[in-house]
């Protein structure tokens, strides 16, 4: 061995030398590189199925709201349909009880009208009435001379017993 | 003369109201035919206004045969058949 001029003693001391830094190394180096990385992939991996369960909520979040958004939508369309209905029904009240409201009036106008009309009738005949008594009453005047006074009276006399009875 | 209103409220007499002045054969008349008359003094009271006829006061009772008092009469008749 010595004529290959390898030294047995110094090649055990460098085995030695090797086997202590490997020990050192894999105890102190490279356990908690490995801890570390391994460490690190499994964040990794936490991190990724966060993510992925992020974005089924977020898809289950907008699945909702679009569900959501419908149906306020359909109970709008809803509420609007009635609210229309309901405001029709309400016109169509308010149109027939104007149209009755009109013709109430138009009716009592009308027999307002009939009632003056027929006072004011009533009146002209009450004129003419006392027209006529005023002519007979002025004729009479002119036409009862003192001989057909006597004769009237004369008249009136002779049946006086019956009524003076 | 009296007034006819002097007239109206003596009420001993008995008044003729008439629209010419009567002659004594015509208040005779009157007497003959209404025996209350006979003792009574008439008084004759002229009113042109009664148009024809006669109207005789005699206290509180009325009897009143003019033909003011027909028109009028006439009058309602025909107002109440309006």
């Amino acid at each position: 061995m010595e004529n290959l001029g390898i030294d047995f003693k110094l090649m055990v001391a460098q085995l030695v030398n090797f086997g202590l830094f490997y020990f050192i190394f894999k105890k102190f180096i490279s356990g908690p590189m490995n801890q570390l990385a391994e460490e690190e992939k499994r964040k990794e991996a936490d991190r990724e199925s966060a993510l992925q369960s992020l974005k089924k909520s977020e898809a289950l979040i907008s699945e909702k709201e679009a569900a959501l958004k419908q149906k306020i939508q359909k109970e709008a369309d809803e509420l609007m349909k009635k609210a229309k209905a309901e405001a029709e029904k309400a016109k169509e009240a308010y149109i027939k009880e104007a149209k009755a409201e009109a013709e109430k009036l138009i009716s009592k106008a009308k027999e307002q009208v009939q009632e003056e009309r027929q006072k004011m009738e009533k009146e002209l005949k009450k004129e003419a009435i006392d027209i006529s008594i005023a002519l007979i009453n002025k004729a009479l005047g002119d036409y009862l001379t003192d001989n057909i006074q006597k004769d009237l009276n004369k008249h009136i006399l002779s049946n006086l017993s019956t009524k003076a009875d | 003369m009296k007034s006819t209103r002097e007239f109206y409220h003596e009420r001993a007499k008995t008044t003729i109201i008439s629209a010419y002045k009567l002659s004594q054969t015509e208040l005779d008349l009157i007497k003959e035919k209404i025996p209350a008359l006979k003792h009574v003094e008439l008084v004759n009271v002229i009113d042109k206004g009664i148009i024809g006829g006669i109207i005789i006061q005699h206290g509180s009772k009325v009897m009143d045969f003019s033909l003011k008092k027909r028109l009028e009469k006439l009058r309602n008749i025909m107002y109440e058949n309006l």
